[in-house]
């Protein structure tokens, strides 16, 4: 029955839509999807039950006495109630501005419902694998809320084997499909893939009640997991891109800087007492460690945990709560100590690609900005962010390029001392293992030797001693 | 339109994530503040946490549930330029001068011309004097900062980190102007979209209308 209405209200429009579906489901265009807009919004239907009354999407499409008992059998009430609230929202919405965002994606969702019984025996041939899902009626919620439930958990492999469950499949084929657009889409520069990436965790993010903040975030981050890990080689530092440009110019600079001082910076770093040594230095090792990792929040946690690190550096060098000031000023000082590989590319991939609320919330968000903070220090950084003057700054970046001749020649000789050093240390080991080789042979001489000796020593006995027992015998 | 009633609805479920800035120089006490307020402890050694860069307290305020990020910025002159990528986002500026320092208020001045540049009118100021225990060595004085405050749209309190005043009032005062302004822009937009706007960041405020400054006051007042 539903079927038909559609196809009343919109049947030039049916074919293409519907193939286009085929392709993307999440991604309907805009002007395709404003014409189902006005006959989703006023056209009234019969509840889902058939009980006579009309039903009001809001409802999930039941009537008002059927949708209250469906809620109560679901249990759930507090999960469906935010929903409830959430679905009125966004009529109010489509109502009033038919080019919002939302409406488009409550539009795309609905026309996969229409099509479901009339469509899918058609298109099964086709390539796209069509799933069906018990909930498919309802608008937006493309797998039931006891999944999701689930889903929006902090471990990823829960998510992961909830993903492999039946009534996910419709969420994982969207994931596979954007997945696959994006690897196989050869002329978008990254900030589009960003904005897409974007807009799918947006629609995704839709799904979840206002109140549910946390489990939005968490389901979130698993999806960026799920979603990044696999695209990462398609859209991090490019070959080629400008990206990779930023980043060598940006390790130039670091380079280049090699002489700052803490002091300079006025780090509040102590570190001759071995804590702050053994802090600082676990710091500049997750600030290496994030570019090996690939899933935007990995690479966050890295940030997160240098700066834990820093801030138990700074709290044992000065016994007081770090500030920002010493925040920042040791997080330039680690940056400009650990030259972090690709930083430039790593800061841009997390712009584009991170869940937002990620990058500007909380503790990540706050460690975020600050390196955001350190990098554009470096960058811009001159004489009188060291408080030095313009000649001892042009002078020190001078000398600093001499320097580096001469603190190579000081290494190469330092190596120099090590491998002679090596050198006796295996001469001397070579030594001992002749002595023992020798000695070897000559135990085992002596082993050969020993036999003959035995024997000469009882054929002596014998003949000194020899047998007339039988003759004594017979004499006695 | 009977569903817009879900707007009240969700005004009691919903959490708000409000993120505060703490702008001021050096040695004004930005720091102590914070300090004061989420540990209640000043110059203490037994202060527990590691930092007081990155404080976060929860709040329920008429039965609203408020999760307050406060987060202190480098006030260090060479650090100045950086101010854009600290505040971008956030809902409130708590902007600190030391009562004794001229210099410090001028810093503040600065810090607001540039605040309403960058954000305009959606951001919840509000300059605050601390160390008023140093009453005797007051140099910015109290008419001034005051009527500059209200110049700008912005609140004046005075504090005291030392003397633990005024600091559970100037914060509970700017979240119920940050609910404020919240609540107005979901009406000015109608809910449906304040809700995407949670999703892209903490919570987003677009003041299309000049009236949430007026609201605040009143809200004080």
């Amino acid at each position: 029955m539903r079927s038909e209405i559609t196809m009343s209200l919109a049947p030039p429009k049916q074919e293409p839509h519907s193939s286009h579906w085929g392709k993307s489901p999440m991604f309907l265009h805009p002007q395709e999807a404003d014409l189902y807009i006005q006959g989703f919004v006023y056209q009234p239907e019969m509840c889902r039950k058939n009980c006579g009354y009309y039903g009001n999407p809001a409802w999930h499409g039941y009537c008002s006495r059927c949708w209250i008992h469906e809620r109560q059998k679901r249990q759930t009430s507090p999960l469906t109630d935010g929903f409830r609230h959430h679905t009125g929202t966004l009529f109010m919405k489509s109502e009033r501005e038919n080019t919002s965002d939302l409406g488009q994606n409550e539009n795309t969702a609905r026309v996969v419902t229409i099509n479901t019984d009339t469509m899918y025996a058609q298109h099964s041939q086709s390539s796209y694998r069509y799933f069906p899902t018990t909930d498919v009626t309802d608008p937006r919620c493309f797998i039931p809320w006891s999944s999701l439930e689930s889903m929006a958990k902090r471990d990823f492999s829960d998510f992961l084997k909830a993903l492999r469950r039946p009534e996910a499949q419709q969420l994982n084929a969207q994931c596979t499909n954007l997945i696959q657009r994006l690897q196989n889409a050869k002329n978008l520069t990254p900030n589009t893939m960003g904005e897409q990436i974007q807009d799918f965790y947006h629609r995704i993010a839709d799904q979840f009640p206002d109140h549910m903040t946390e489990e939005r975030g968490y389901f979130l981050d698993n999806i960026e997991k799920l979603v990044m890990t696999r695209l990462y080689r398609s859209v991090f530092c490019l070959d080629g891109s400008t990206d990779e440009q930023k980043d060598l110019l940006l390790q130039r600079r670091i380079k280049s800087l090699k002489w700052v001082t803490p002091k300079m910076l006025q780090v509040p770093l102590d570190e001759t007492i071995v804590e702050v040594k053994d802090w600082t230095l676990s710091a500049v090792t997750a600030m290496l460690e994030m570019d090996s990792r690939r899933a935007p929040q990995d690479k966050l946690t890295c940030v997160s945990r240098a700066s834990n690190c820093l801030f138990k550096s700074i709290r044992a060098s000065k016994k007081d709560p770090a500030t920002a000031d010493d925040f920042l000023s040791c997080l330039i000082y680690i940056t400009l100590r650990a030259n972090p590989p690709r930083l430039f590319s790593n800061l841009e991939y997390l712009t584009r690609f991170c869940n937002p609320v990620r990058l500007t919330t909380g503790e990540w968000g706050y460690c975020f900005t600050n390196l955001c903070c350190a990098v554009s220090f470096i960058e811009n950084l001159d004489a009188s962010s060291l408080s030095l003057t313009q000649e001892e700054f042009d002078c020190l970046m001078k000398q600093h390029k001499t320097e580096l001749s001469t603190q190579n020649s000081v290494a190469q000789q330092s190596t120099l001392q090590q491998m002679q050093h090596n050198k006796k240390l295996l001469a001397e080991l070579q030594h001992r293992q002749d002595n023992l080789i020798q000695r070897a042979e000559v135990l085992e001489k002596e082993l050969r030797a020993w036999p003959q000796l035995i024997h000469g020593e009882v054929k002596e006995i014998i003949r000194r001693y020899p047998l007339d027992i039988s003759r004594t015998s017979s004499q006695s | 339109m009977a569903a817009a009633g879900g707007g009240g609805g969700a005004g009691v479920s919903k959490t708000y994530s409000f993120k505060v800035v703490l702008l001021g120089e050096g040695c004004v006490g930005k720091t102590s503040l914070v300090l004061r307020y989420c540990e209640n402890k000043f110059n203490d050694k037994h202060i527990t946490t590691l930092q007081a860069s990155f404080l976060t307290k929860k709040l329920n305020i008429g039965g609203k549930r408020v999760n307050l990020a406060i987060w202190d910025t480098a006030g260090q002159e060479r650090f100045h330029a950086l101010g854009p990528i600290y505040y971008r986002d956030s809902n409130g500026a708590i902007l600190v001068y030391d009562i004794t320092d001229e210099d410090s208020f001028q810093k503040v001045k600065n810090w607001v011309k540039e605040l309403r540049k960058m954000l305009g009118n959606e951001i919840c100021l509000c300059i605050v004097g601390n160390k008023v225990d140093l009453e005797k060595e007051r140099h910015v004085s109290v008419q001034e900062a005051e009527t500059y405050a209200e110049s700008v749209g912005a609140k004046h309190y005075h504090t005291s980190a030392k003397q633990n005043k005024g600091i559970e009032e100037l914060f509970l005062d700017l979240c119920k102007r940050m609910i404020e302004t919240a609540q107005t822009d979901e009406r000015a937009k109608g809910n449906g979209p304040s809700q995407s706007g949670t999703s892209r960041r903490g919570v987003q405020i677009v003041d299309d209308e000049p009236q949430a400054q007026s609201t605040g006051g009143c809200c004080s007042g």
